[in-house]
């Protein structure tokens, strides 16, 4: 009996300790016991928490998302969200709102359908309503100073159809045919003081006028860009025309106008720097002695033309805007860039001289994917003010 | 007395298995090939979220955080066996430039006739579907992009046969050519459209991905046409830890030898799209057992080519993302901190692409990928001198037959190619094969004469050293302990071993070689070789490079 519990509690000391030895009688053996161990306790991956979130973002998709940028010019930094639904292989709609520090409000939808798989055509829809309380004025041409500024009310609803096609390489054209009516009003400011106080329907034609255009426009484009939305070589050359065709009282005239663009891309060192250029012009007419709505002349000033002055600074029926920039690309999603602008307007075409031009400058960093600009920093300076600009998208 | 005998044995139970199980050798040392015993049937597929792991590659370290871990793949002499991730070839076997031309192939691609579209592709830039030959074969087909014939589709097959030779797992590839009227969409066809919904194949949906694709004169296209891998697709596999649900999978990816040394495979062949998502496991059952095998694929970004245009100029100088104190460098330096590939010389060619053209101080340590991943970052200088050999052994006529094998239709490029490859395998070679004591492939003869090679000075990039140092010890493999026998040295690769050795069947040696180089210090840190005598002769039977 003795023997047979020693027998026992020595085949139980070996079965407990032993088998790793004898396992490991052999390479071969101690490798696949390792795997024999790992097959007891298998389970399926599963992605972590923010593993999951990436995998969502990066996917395509209908919901709702954040949005940054600018309710209107002059309206500062603004934060909204949207909603985007997908339409079959490649259409979408969009709405959304934005609401900006200034108390402006612009309220977006848009929808881009019967789009060719290879991009030969589409057709773009937008609906917009802005509500912007205090725009600047400051009167009208190239002479105005920072003392003659007033505010108004602007508050516009557009709906607009364009048709694009892109026939060719490089090559898009199109046309566009939109509705607009403007609601303006005394500013929501008392300093600046209300436009009213100021001016007058000479100085300011159009003011206290709810004018309804129908405006149909054509356009050509040569766009040998990277992309539109980034680019550090090629070229972009525009040209614009708009009949504004007045279907209410308030805005008995029609008038016409055109805007051409040409921005050129010089690589250097092949592409560590960038000489960017850009020369803008817009020309209106119209029929013998009528006016053009004050807002809705051309203008400069503000984040996108001639950065150093306020927005809407300068008004009148032609502008010239030219811009150089010097960028550097210390990172492939960071560009940085010294600029210089110089711009004027005036009451006739053939006055778009490089007398009189306006100046500023100013240093940028851009923060970018390969084929859009995401946000826009600038600090821009001119003899009136200096500037701090926070943008989206492409300036040029 | 029998109790007598249970006591001992009892005794033996308790006091001995720690000896046992410490052995540093086993009798079937070293494993030349590792077996996948455990049914891995129950393995699922994943996919892999690109932006995910390029995000996570990028930014952060993932994978074990011990530094400087010596591979754990290898066997007791510094080799990886021939696993389901590898086979050992170039430098292990005889291999000729037919075989290298011929890589994993085994059909002579699609066969004619009808060829029906079963699926579009899902992932990546690059336009393409899968087809079923006439004769059944499952094919994934590419286009070369527009302006550049032959540059995808020849780089995706030289650079297939290369890795081949080096010893991954592959994909059958060949040049084939796309005739539109001999396309038919099948029934189950399916596309996922832009806006990430699945619908029904077209044939509209074909001719407008071809709109993407270079069309050759005839209106036929050159094609790249990739047999589908044995096995039901898993997915990719991560550059760091294990499948969980894979049971043969047991040691972490950053941890095996030949992912830490694909780093230099890839440095040699500018293949910079090296990400997880460019491999692919698969399910292999046989006879009711199932095993993972794990496959490399996608090489349409390596050598000049971008996949759908030429390579950047920075592509192999910088990840996507550059270094945060480069970038607030080069963002206060107003675009005067000019990088290397910004005026660095590069051949380009629509056959090829965009390449350097010079590489005269090239050093494949400051080559990098889009994005590196967590086996490159732990790539130590053993994993790099063994995957280095595995470059060398590549010679000038395997590098011609591979790139031949690319039907780039451009000699000058092709030629170029050659050159270029040569010069970046030297390039490695002068690097990594000297970094750390070279010598390799000792052999201890019975008269007690120790012989070895030296990599760095047989391959030509560095002088013979001043003389070589040999300390030899006993070593008992059960406790791991070595007692010293003595030092000898020679001016050459041979070394005599000091008086006394025992020659006894079974036992151990164990000798420190180190080399003694005004050039490279560093050989002076010595590499560990262990000998067992068995059968009347020494067998080398351990090798440590480095610690």
């Amino acid at each position: 009996m003795k023997f047979k519990c020693i027998s026992f509690l020595l085949l139980l000391l070996i079965f407990l300790n032993v088998p790793d030895a004898f396992c490991q009688n052999s390479r071969a053996e101690e490798i696949d016991q390792k795997k024999a161990e790992k097959a007891k306790a298998l389970k399926h991956y599963v992605p972590g928490k923010v593993e999951t979130f990436v995998e969502r973002l990066s996917r395509p998709r209908n919901g709702v998302f954040p949005v940054v940028g600018s309710a209107y010019s002059g309206g500062g930094f603004a934060l909204g969200v949207g909603y985007q639904k997908l339409i079959g292989d490649r259409d979408f709609a969009e709405i959304h709102g934005l609401y900006s520090i200034e108390n402006y409000k612009q309220l977006t939808a848009t929808a881009a359908f019967a789009q060719s798989p290879i991009g030969l055509y589409r057709t773009d829809l937008l609906l917009k309503y802005v509500d912007a309380g205090h725009v600047s004025y400051f009167g009208i041409g190239n002479d105005t100073t920072e003392e003659d500024k007033t505010n108004y009310g602007f508050s516009p609803v557009q709906f607009r159809a364009t048709e694009t096609l892109h026939p060719a390489r490089y090559i898009y054209a199109g046309g566009s045919i939109e509705y607009l009516h403007i609601n303006t009003g005394a500013g929501d400011r008392s300093n600046p003081p209300p436009i009213e106080q100021v001016y007058n329907p000479v100085t300011a034609p159009g003011i206290g006028t709810d004018p309804e255009y129908v405006i149909g426009g054509v356009f050509a484009a040569f766009d040998w860009r990277q992309s539109p939305g980034y680019t550090t070589s090629g070229g972009y050359y525009r040209a614009d025309w708009y009949n504004y065709h007045g279907t209410n009282n308030d805005a008995p005239t029609d008038f016409r106008r055109v805007d051409v663009e040409a921005s050129q891309y010089i690589p250097v060192l092949r592409g560590n720097q960038v000489i960017a250029l850009r020369a803008l012009a817009s020309f209106t007419d119209t029929n013998a002695d009528e006016e053009i709505p004050f807002f809705l002349l051309p203008r400069l000033g503000g984040g996108e033309e001639l950065r150093g002055f306020r927005s809407q600074r300068f008004r009148d029926r032609n502008r010239l805007l030219l811009t150089a920039e010097y960028r550097w690309t210390p990172s492939k999603f960071l560009d940085m860039a010294i600029f210089y602008e110089a711009g004027k307007v005036a009451a006739k075409a053939g006055d778009l001289d490089f007398n009189d031009l306006h100046h500023c400058w100013g240093i940028g960093a851009r923060f970018h994917a390969p084929a859009a600009t995401i946000l826009r920093i600038e600090l821009a300076h001119s003899n009136e003010s200096t500037r701090i600009i926070f943008g989206t998208g492409l300036l040029f | 007395m029998m109790y007598r005998v249970a006591i001992f044995l009892i005794s033996l139970v308790l006091f001995s298995p720690p000896s046992w199980s410490a052995q540093k050798f086993y009798d079937d040392d070293p494993q030349m090939t590792e077996t996948d015993p455990e049914n891995a049937q129950n393995v699922e597929g994943w996919e892999i979220d690109l932006v995910y792991d390029l995000a996570e590659n990028l930014f952060t370290r993932p994978g074990d955080k011990t530094p400087n871990v010596r591979a754990q793949n290898v066997n007791t002499i510094d080799e990886v066996p021939d696993s389901s991730w590898f086979t050992n070839r170039a430098g292990t076997i005889q291999i000729t430039p037919a075989d290298v031309a011929k890589g994993p192939d085994t059909t002579n691609g699609p066969s004619d006739g009808e060829w029906t579209i079963i699926a579009g592709k899902n992932d990546g830039v690059t336009p393409g579907f899968t087809i079923e030959d006439s004769a059944g074969r499952k094919w994934f087909i590419k286009p070369d992009p527009p302006g550049y014939p032959a540059m995808s589709t020849g780089t995706e097959v030289a650079v297939t046969k290369l890795f081949w030779a080096l010893g991954y797992y592959e994909p059958e590839t060949h040049i084939a050519t796309l005739k539109v009227d001999n396309l038919r969409i099948g029934e189950k066809a399916t596309v996922k459209a832009p806006s990430g919904k699945r619908r029904k194949m077209k044939m509209s949906d074909v001719k407008n991905m071809l709109r993407r694709a270079e069309k050759n004169p005839d209106g036929t296209y050159r094609v790249i046409a990739s047999l589908a891998l044995q096995g039901k697709p898993l997915g990719g596999f991560r550059f760091y830890g294990t499948r969980p649900d894979d049971p043969n999978d047991i040691i972490p990816h950053e941890h095996h030898r030949e992912l830490r040394g694909y780093f230099v495979f890839a440095a040699w062949l500018n293949h910079v799209d090296c990400k997880a998502i460019n491999s692919l496991d698969t399910l292999i059952t046989d006879n009711g057992k199932s095993f993972v095998r794990h496959n490399l694929l996608d090489f349409s970004s390596a050598l000049g080519s971008g996949s759908i245009y030429a390579h950047d100029y920075w592509e192999g100088y910088e990840q996507i993302v550059e270094e945060k104190s480069h970038i607030g460098k080069d963002a206060i330096s107003f675009g005067f901190l000019i990088e290397p590939y910004r005026t660095a010389p590069f051949f380009l060619s629509r056959a090829i692409g965009r390449l350097p053209s010079n590489y005269q101080s090239w050093n494949p340590d400051t080559w990098l990928p889009r994005a590196t991943n967590a086996a490159f970052v732990r790539a130590r200088a053993d994993d790099k001198f063994w995957a280095a050999r595995k470059v060398m052994a590549i010679d000038n006529d395997m590098i011609r037959a591979a790139v031949q094998s690319g039907q780039f239709n451009d000699p000058k490029s092709e030629e170029f190619l050659v050159t270029a490859l040569a010069e970046r395998r030297d390039a490695i070679g002068r690097n990594y094969l000297t970094a750390i004591n070279p010598v390799v492939e000792p052999v201890l003869d019975d008269a007690g004469a120790l012989t070895f090679g030296n990599a760095a000075v047989d391959a030509g990039f560095a002088k013979a050293p001043q003389n070589y140092q040999a300390i030899w010890y006993s070593f008992d493999n059960a406790t791991g302990q070595s007692v010293k026998i003595g030092e000898t040295s020679a001016g050459g690769a041979r070394i005599q071993a000091p008086a006394g050795l025992a020659m006894d069947a079974g036992s151990f040696i164990r000798i420190e070689i180190s080399a003694r180089s005004a050039e490279y210090p560093s050989w002076e840190t010595p590499v560990q070789a262990y000998f067992k005598h068995v059968e009347n002769e020494w067998k080398l039977i351990g090798f440590e490079r480095m610690q």
